[in-house]
């Protein structure tokens, strides 16, 4: 299992490319990091609703509701302009850490920095 | 259906909290059907699916925490967070409201936890006042960590009177010194005028004020002349009427001198005090103060910064030794050096330190763990009468749950009610607090205050009870909120094994703790009484003595001259038997101390030494029981000595026939006449020590105690006549007199006031844990009300249901005294080593103390036991 302090510190990263493609809800986001990460990071509703809700009174995200035939309505999520400009701020961040974590690990496979 | 039920509680669960917004719900429990829908696609049963999606949404606490993050955020944002402050205010209210009526309605069991921890509260802010305040003894100099006291030890305690040429030689040789002084207090006679008062003094070097700090009001702090001396606000009030008394003069011991300054009087918390400051120069210029032999002389250091106290400490050594030139050994001094900043605490006399650390630390030490039990106790009947008295109001519980009070809102009414308590209490506290000071003050001898402009005992106070509010108070409102609405409305709460197995450990360890206190007050009181009943070795019954220095009169020899005379003619008085002169009187602290040389041994030996003329060990009654005592008509007797045993054995002699002592070298050895008993001189807190006893001869001006024994009758006609005869010798002479006896009484009166101190925490503690028996006992009857009715029913009587009743506790008290036995033990050994003379620490002290426990006990939930008992059983059996 990934470590607490490595979860919260993605989740932001997380929430926003995923919501970059494409309009989804809070159910489906867990299910595609369970996905994308093999199952080894489980989200629970407790660690995924209050980041969602905090970026979306950030303005990074907007929501809408909507019927989804019988029971309660689905909110869904959609990346703002700010929150465009924010993926890309963290996707550097990221990169120039995985970047440098490579270059010790890997010497010789890490891609260069001006590349 | 099963699933929609599931649901709706799991909704109901979260709907109560106060940061969850329908909005939260609603997305939430979409969320959790998809869950459902996924597992069922996958190929789960519908309830297995219900029970992992509810799983995998995790527990409701954790969603509050997180929801309530958020909450405030937005919260912030939205600029509501004044409002809702003022919601969360308006709530606490509420929580204190409703506390007030639920301890209102439970008067007894708030009375007890509010009696028990303002005592326990009062206690706490009265130790730590005096704890405050001897730790500021001394802590208001300004170069206070580099003063250090200069302390000389030979196999005892170390001293700290030193050699008077000391300070002189190290100011003149020593590169780690930036200053030094000796100071000798002293008390003597003072005039203005007429009359004369006996007053403290300090005898001080002119570098006095380059080490210590005083409050000079006028003048200046100068004591480089000889006849100028400084003089405290209050003496000059006392002699003048006023405080710009520069330029004065004022009679001290025959040296007309002259006022050059004015200080504020030292405050309380000095341990140097003196209502006059003379220079050194005045005191006597022989070897006795100002020479290598004598160790009679305080001496202080002041280090430079950065310098190493050991390689003064190591000068010193070297420098006596040199000066002294001591062939040394066995007996030869070792130097060391005190910090000044902690002989206050350290010491266990004035002017000595013994191993094993200080009355004063260890006081300290102990007043600090009993206001820690006292309150730790209280502590523990708090939050077991509270648990015990919520499991009652399961039922509370239960229906608040139901009606839709959520956890943190239980917590929160359980939290506010112990507040509430412990607030009330530390009102109380404060008020017993206040109550109680003048007769602790009388008990420790301190003028401790509090005061409003004093905040840190306030804060102390406030700080105390919250701490125990919050966790006395928190565990049952933890406990008790995490009940299951279902089970509290069925009662099935009640009888949690679990809680009475924590609430019997707590009081087990009340009652250890409080064991522990009965045993060391049994221990001390039986040790104070060991100390007066201890034979003292002399007779001091009915012995009254008067400090009279023939160095008090203008003209010592003829002062001296007239004091033998009358001497020998106050028993011509039918009511005095007995009339002696000497150095000291039994009793009172002897700091002579000399290092001889000694017949058959080759180092230099130290001993005490006093003076004592023909008819001093006649007149306590101290049996010479070898060779004999001095005779005024053998010429040869001036120069001889009598030792006591401690001295004989120190000496290393079987016999004192042919032995002789020497001051120096050079000097003609003096010969010893004869061996004495060994009798207490000084405390009984410390072994006899070798002295060797001078012939005081009349021409011999250093008597200055008369001793007179009186036959049994009236004492005033005595001391009239006595006071009457000095008076011829100078009427303006302060005639003051005490008895030896009670000499020996004021050594222990220190040691008597700490134990009645910790005898009446001790006592304080037991009465508190007392008081969280009763309400325990009343709460377990109540709870077998209806088994008693059953029992009684069926033919118990009535002393064998208290014998049901009353076992448990029998047994918890067992348990605790296992616990405390051995812990007791170890303490009270470790405190009575500091003893010479003490008691052994045999069982019976402990069977008392167990005794003494299970009875205190036992008697506290009798009541309760036979109340029980009593009652009739068709009462007991309609009850639930």
């Amino acid at each position: 299992m990934i470590p607490k302090a490595l979860v919260s510190a993605s989740i932001k990263p997380f929430i926003l490319s995923i919501v970059s493609e494409g309009e989804t809800y809070g159910y489906e986001i867990i299910q595609r990091v369970k996905y994308l990460t093999d199952g080894q990071m489980t989200w629970t509703t407790s660690t995924l609703y209050p980041v969602l809700h905090s970026l979306q009174n950030d303005g990074l995200l907007e929501s809408s509701w909507r019927d989804v035939g019988s029971g309660p309505r689905r909110k869904y999520y959609r990346l703002t302009a700010k929150g465009e400009q924010a993926l890309q701020r963290e996707q550097s961040q990221w990169l120039h850490i995985h970047r440098a974590l490579m270059k010790l690990w890997h010497p010789g496979l890490a891609p260069s920095t001006d590349a | 259906m099963h699933t929609e039920a599931a649901i709706a509680a799991w909704r109901q669960g979260l709907a109560n909290s106060p940061h969850v917004t329908p909005d939260d719900l609603e997305e939430l429990e979409r969320h959790l059907r998809d869950d459902i829908q996924r597992l069922i696609g996958e190929g789960h049963e519908e309830s297995e699916a219900v029970q992992l999606a509810l799983r995998e949404m995790g527990d409701y606490a954790s969603a509050e925490a997180a929801y309530e993050g958020i909450y405030w955020k937005k919260a912030q944002r939205e600029g509501r967070l004044r409002h809702e402050l003022n919601l969360s205010i308006s709530m606490i209210r509420t929580y204190f409201r409703v506390a007030w009526r639920t301890l209102l309605k439970a008067k007894g069991h708030t009375a007890i936890n509010v009696a028990g921890l303002a005592i326990a509260i009062a206690s706490c802010l009265l130790i730590f006042l005096y704890i405050r305040h001897e730790r500021a003894v001394d802590q208001h100099h300004e170069h206070l960590d580099r003063i250090y006291m200069v302390g000389e030890q030979f196999d005892g305690p170390i001293y700290f009177w030193t050699r008077g040429a000391l300070v002189p030689a190290l100011l003149e040789e020593s590169p780690h010194l930036e200053s030094a002084a000796r100071i000798h207090p002293n008390i003597t006679w003072v005039s203005s005028g007429t009359e004369r008062f006996n007053e403290e003094v300090l005898l001080a070097d002119s570098t006095f004020f380059d080490l210590f700090n005083i409050d000079l009001l006028l003048g200046e702090a100068d004591l480089t002349r000889p006849d100028g001396l400084l003089i405290s606000e209050s003496m000059a009030q006392k002699y003048f009427g006023r405080l710009d008394v520069l330029g004065k003069r004022l009679e001290v011991l025959f040296l007309d001198m002259e006022v050059v300054g004015v200080y504020a009087d030292f405050p309380a918390t000095s341990t140097l005090q003196g209502g006059l400051l003379i220079p050194f120069e005045n005191v006597d210029g022989s070897d006795w103060g100002r020479g290598w032999s004598n160790t009679n002389t305080p001496s202080y250091v002041l280090l430079r910064d950065g310098a190493d106290p050991d390689a003064l400490r190591a000068q010193i050594q070297e420098l006596v030794e040199r000066n002294t030139a001591a062939s040394n050994t066995s007996y030869a001094a070792q130097f060391h050096l005190q910090p000044f900043s902690a002989y206050h605490l350290d010491a266990s006399q004035e002017g000595m330190i013994e191993e094993g650390g200080g009355f004063m630390a260890t006081l300290l030490r102990v007043l600090f763990a009993i206001g820690l039990t006292i309150v730790l106790i209280a502590a523990i009947n708090f939050a077991n009468l509270s648990t015990a008295k919520a499991l009652t109001r399961a039922r509370e519980i239960g229906v608040r749950k139901v009606m839709g009070a959520h956890r943190g809102q239980l917590i929160g009414q359980f939290l506010g009610e112990a507040l509430l308590v412990s607030y009330a209490a530390a009102a109380l506290g404060a008020a017993l607090a206040l109550l109680g000071l003048p007769l602790f003050n009388t008990l420790l001898d301190t003028e401790l205050t509090i005061t409003f402009s004093d905040p840190t005992p306030w804060l102390l106070l406030f700080g105390l009870a919250t701490v125990i509010g919050v966790l006395a108070g928190g565990y049952p409102a933890f406990v008790l909120s995490q009940y299951e609405p279902v089970e509290t409305l069925r009662g099935r709460m009640q009888h949690g094994r679990q809680g009475t197995r924590v609430r019997s450990g707590l009081v087990v360890v009340q009652f250890a703790l409080s064991m522990v206190l009965l045993l060391g007050t049994l221990v001390m009181l039986r040790q104070v009484d060991h100390m007066k009943n201890q034979d003292l070795h002399f007779d001091g019954d009915g012995v009254m003595t008067i400090g009279i220095s023939p160095h008090d009169f203008e003209d010592p020899e003829a002062a001296n001259a007239r004091l033998h005379t009358i001497k020998q003619e106050l028993r011509r008085n039918p009511r005095i038997t007995h009339t002696a002169m000497s150095m000291v009187a039994p009793g009172q602290w002897n700091d002579y101390g000399f290092t001889f040389h000694t017949s058959g041994n080759a180092d230099q030996i130290h001993a005490k030494w006093t003076v004592v003329d023909e008819a001093f060990f006649e007149t306590y009654d101290i049996d010479v029981i070898a060779g004999r005592s001095f005779s005024t008509e053998i010429a040869s007797d001036a120069d001889a000595v009598v030792v006591n045993e401690a001295a004989l054995d120190r000496f290393g002699w079987t016999d004192h026939a042919g032995q002789w002592i020497k001051w120096n070298t050079a000097a003609e050895p003096t010969p010893v006449l004869g061996v004495v008993e060994d009798f207490h001189f000084e405390s009984l807190e410390a072994a006899i020590e070798p002295v060797v006893f001078l012939y005081g001869t009349k021409e011999h001006t250093n008597l200055q105690i008369l001793s007179v024994k009186m036959s049994a009758g009236p004492v005033p006609p005595v001391v009239d006549a006595v006071e009457e005869q000095l008076a011829s010798i100078d009427p303006t002479w302060p005639f003051a007199y005490d008895f030896a006896d009670e000499r020996f009484e004021m050594a222990y009166r220190d040691l008597e006031r700490r134990s009645l101190l910790i005898a009446t925490f001790a006592g304080l503690a037991m009465l508190v844990a007392c008081l969280g028996l009763i309400g325990l006992a009343a709460y377990t009857t109540t709870q077998r009300t209806k088994e008693i009715g059953v029992r009684k029913v069926l033919g118990a009587s009535v002393s064998g249901l208290v014998v049901l009743l009353s076992k448990d506790i029998a047994r918890l008290v067992g348990i605790a005294f296992v616990i405390a036995a051995p812990v007791g033990y170890l303490l009270m050994r470790d405190w009575l080593d500091g003893f010479y003379y003490r008691i052994d620490l045999g069982a019976s002290l402990f069977i008392a103390t167990g005794i003494l426990a299970l009875l205190i006990a036992l008697g506290t939930v009798a009541y309760q036991a036979i109340k029980a008992a009593r009652r009739d059983p068709v009462l007991s059996l309609r009850s639930e």
